[in-house]
């Protein structure tokens, strides 16, 4: 039975099912969309690990992230990865970064999607899909800090080693648990 | 931890009976505000304002401190940093090495951390008093189709659990002597793939009966939706909405038409 059922919630598109002349999404891709977006935000929230060299931390929701991108396609990147990050931002009391998070983790999670499935997903279209997403989201923060939230120019830019370290770390995670649970499921592999 | 998963507390404070899109739209409209804002005054004045429906909210103080916790921090770290990488203006105060600390940076310094404590603050307002379903259902009644809402209240109703599955497979792993904090943080990153493995495996699962839960249910079989829990504007909710209309109109009309510094 769920060997069926999750071949079709991998398909990229989200099934749209009619009755009458009203559509809604398949409730499988609703389940889906909604179990991923909640698994982003717990990860993110549950998963803080210090990093040394700027006495900061940080957290493997962005592994979740390029998971859903990789595995599921740009929009489950999109929605899974923009809302449940902004979600964790709003629940652990950082409700300010909300919009920019949903703004830069929904372009991180879409780029990957798009980039990172080029040719099926080779090695190379995943690293260009975390470049290019990762790219995306820390210029977001840094804008939306430097240039929205007034931070000093120079606050802003510190905090750039960090994401950037975030987005390796997290889009080596993403990529080892997208190759883990494709063999462990042997039905999303395509 | 997962204790603080929510930081809505059940009170009865004129907050928590206002109508959640109301909220959602008072808070941008005063997040805007305060990004409007560029004197210290007005925005002092905005942050007590905050503070002050924070306090009406009647949140529980050990929710009210850990949030606060945060934005204190930061505050201080902006109004710390800010001089040390502004060196304009005129009266130096005095000279560390090659750093010159100036009176007009330190105030704006001060300045830029009250408008990012009201930035943080104003956002409590409605994390403390809105439940996360009545989110979901305000933004429902705003425009977002109802599938998608659906998603987001899934969402909402799985992440504490999802919280309790990754400890429990923590613990397990631990008990199979994976380290998850030891060792350098590349290190732990990687071991962390043996705790966020199962945990993706059992969500999928999860996400794959909860699809047949949908269904069973009819999930989409007829086209007009009834809701159980109507939300509708009351006379208060139109007056709330007036005020946060008026806060944001009023400095913008004295700012931009008037001129008056603020």
């Amino acid at each position: 039975m769920a060997a069926e059922d999750l071949r079709e919630s991998g398909d990229e598109r989200p099934k749209i099912i009619a009755s009458g002349d009203a559509k809604f999404v398949s409730p499988k891709t609703v389940a889906l969309y909604g179990v991923l977006t909640a698994l982003t935000a717990a990860i993110t929230i549950m998963t803080v690990i210090p990093f040394p060299p700027t006495k900061g931390y940080f957290n493997l929701g962005e592994a979740m992230v390029f998971f859903s991108a990789f595995t599921f396609g740009w929009r489950a990147g999109l929605i899974c990865g923009g809302v449940g990050s902004a979600a964790a931002d709003l629940i652990i009391g950082f409700g300010m970064f909300a919009p920019t998070t949903l703004v830069a983790k929904g372009a991180e999670g879409l780029v990957a999607g798009v980039l990172g499935r080029i040719k099926g997903g080779k090695p190379w279209a995943y690293a260009l899909g975390i470049a290019c997403g990762g790219a995306c989201m820390v210029t977001t923060y840094f804008l939306s800090e430097w240039l929205i939230m007034d931070y000093a120019f120079a606050v802003a830019v510190a905090e750039i080693p960090t994401n950037i370290a975030q987005v390796t770390i997290g889009g080596t995670v993403g990529t080892l648990l997208s190759h883990a649970v494709k063999r462990s499921m042997p039905s999303l592999a395509k | 931890m997962t204790g603080l998963l929510d930081l809505y507390s059940e009170k009865g404070s004129f907050l928590h009976r206002l109508d959640p899109r109301v909220k959602l739209l008072a808070v941008l409209l005063l997040s805007v505000l305060a990004f409007m804002l560029s004197e210290l005054l007005p925005l002092v004045l905005l942050l007590a304002f905050i503070l002050l429906l924070l306090a009406l909210s009647k949140s529980s103080f050990g929710k009210a401190f850990f949030a606060l916790k945060f934005v204190v921090r930061l505050m201080v770290l902006i109004t710390l940093l800010w001089p040390l990488f502004d060196r304009s203006g005129t009266p130096v105060l005095f000279s560390i090495g090659p750093l010159d600390i100036t009176e007009p940076a330190i105030w704006r310094g001060v300045t830029s951390a009250v408008r990012i404590g009201c930035f943080a603050t104003v956002w409590y307002i409605l994390m403390f008093t809105t439940q996360q379903r009545d989110l979901v259902r305000a933004l429902v009644k705003l425009g977002l189709r109802f599938d998608y809402g659906l998603a987001l209240s899934i969402s909402f109703r799985f992440i504490p659990t999802f919280g309790l599955t990754i400890e429990s497979i923590k613990d397990a792993q631990r008990a199979r002597a994976l380290e998850l904090d030891k060792g350098s943080f590349i290190r732990r990153s990687k071991n962390y793939v043996s705790v966020l493995v199962p945990a993706v495996v059992s969500a999928l699962r999860t996400a794959d009966t909860l699809a047949l839960t949908l269904q069973s249910r009819a999930y989409g079989a007829f086209r007009d939706r009834t809701y159980l829990r109507e939300i509708r504007m009351r006379p208060s909710d139109y007056v709330a909405l007036a005020v946060a209309v008026l806060a944001l109109l009023l400095p913008a009309l004295a700012k931009y038409v008037y001129g008056v510094p603020l």
